[in-house]
């Protein structure tokens, strides 16, 4: 069992995106709040990394060229229950949100974005990603409804504790 | 207003809107790359309040990448200028190959989501001709368009402009897949409005896998 106070393991991300100095930059801020970050640059590319990388949640812009966001976003889904996954698009619209949440999105959110607001919608989907792995662990989500309208940093650093108690 | 007309109003909104919509795409992308280095700079600053010192180099590479964003944005709104002047005059003498360069330029977004590269060759000399300069750019559009879809392997489609036999000829080659299209639906009833419009002709080459518009100079 890990020591509850120790540093919690962080939380992986795939981010993917065509627009190269875009995914760098998201890359480095993410990266400064001790998130562990691979990018890809084109769908196939973030179907390899997928399959051996452990991703807890995926951050996907919708329009690239040859696979886009949305296949994209269907294979992940079909290939790895447990990942969540945020949208970003420069072209948002009720249409294309609506698509992407049947397919299993779970968030969707306009560029450019709002750190702050990212950060928010990340907490929910690691939740959403520990509920989902763990159903039947009643006293952890307890904790996690106390922690779920905390500080998005504070509450995610609180649920990777929780995560690390279960490995 | 005859039936030809209410075409080419109809496909020149269209035209007009789908080139609007892809530079519209296009500066989104640039404002979401400015808007990530300016949250990096801000970053830098909340390290700096915490006594984190601030390297130089972090800043300069902040820098060059707003720069590079600028000068990316100027390029797209320097593209879209031409374009929103092309319909200033209904007839004007135009170089065919600053035509051709408005459209690929505009076109590139739009051929790159679809993993197509265009070049256009240089040619020789200007092709000067009198025309519609807004007509003339939809035709190349609506050729170019079904030329993507007709592109052979090398996934390239080159466009050249050259003057022969008292015509300006626009030829877009490397189709390999054109045996295989539909052709009976090429050229339809827009291109067919636009080349009445501008007198001109198209030839379809399966065999030598191009598409060729020849215009009156």
């Amino acid at each position: 069992m890990t020591n509850a106070q120790s540093t919690p393991s962080q939380i992986k991300i795939l981010a993917v995106d065509d627009e190269v100095d875009f995914l760098n930059t998201l890359s480095q801020r993410l990266e400064s709040r001790d998130f562990q970050v691979a990018t890809a640059s084109n769908g196939e590319q973030a179907i390899k990394e997928a399959k051996t990388g452990g991703f807890d949640v995926a951050i996907l812009d919708l329009k690239m060229p040859g696979m886009d966001g949305q296949e994209l976003l269907k294979i992940l889904k079909e290939r790895h229950k447990f990942l969540e996954i945020i949208m970003l698009t420069g072209y948002p619209s009720v249409e294309s949100a609506v698509e992407c949440t049947k397919l299993g999105a779970f968030g969707y959110l306009e560029k450019p974005y709002d750190l702050e607001k990212l950060l928010g919608v990340l907490k929910d989907a690691y939740e959403t990603r520990l509920k989902k792995k763990f159903p039947h662990d009643q006293k952890r989500m307890r904790e996690l409804e106390m922690l779920a309208s905390g500080d998005p940093m504070a509450a995610l650093s609180a649920m990777m504790r929780l995560d690390d108690l279960e490995k | 207003m005859s039936y030809q007309w209410d075409i080419l109003c109809e496909e020149g909104l269209q035209f007009f809107g789908k080139m609007s919509a892809s530079i519209a795409h296009e500066i989104k992308n640039v404002l979401a790359v400015v808007n990530e280095n300016a949250g990096l700079i801000q970053d830098y600053i909340s390290m700096h309040e915490r006594g984190i010192p601030i390297d130089p180099e972090q800043l300069k590479s902040v820098s060059r990448m707003i720069t590079k964003q600028v000068r990316r944005a100027d390029t797209i709104m320097k593209n879209m200028s031409k374009f929103a002047h092309s319909t200033d005059q209904v007839i004007k003498t135009e170089n065919v190959n600053d035509i051709l360069d408005v459209v690929t330029n505009l076109s590139n977004r739009l051929a790159t989501m679809r993993e197509i590269t265009l070049e256009k060759i240089p040619s020789e000399g200007p092709v000067k001709i009198k025309t519609n300069p807004f007509f003339l750019e939809n035709l190349i559009w609506l050729c170019l368009d079904f030329s993507m879809d007709a592109v052979g392997p090398e996934r390239t489609v080159r466009l050249l402009a050259r003057e022969i036999d008292n015509n300006a000829r626009i030829t877009f080659s490397q189709l390999g897949r054109l045996p295989e299209m539909p052709l009976e639906t090429f050229p339809d009833k827009r291109v067919e409005a636009l080349l009445s419009a501008l007198q001109g002709d198209i030839t379809v080459d399966t065999q030598a896998g191009t598409i060729s518009i020849s215009l009156p100079v």
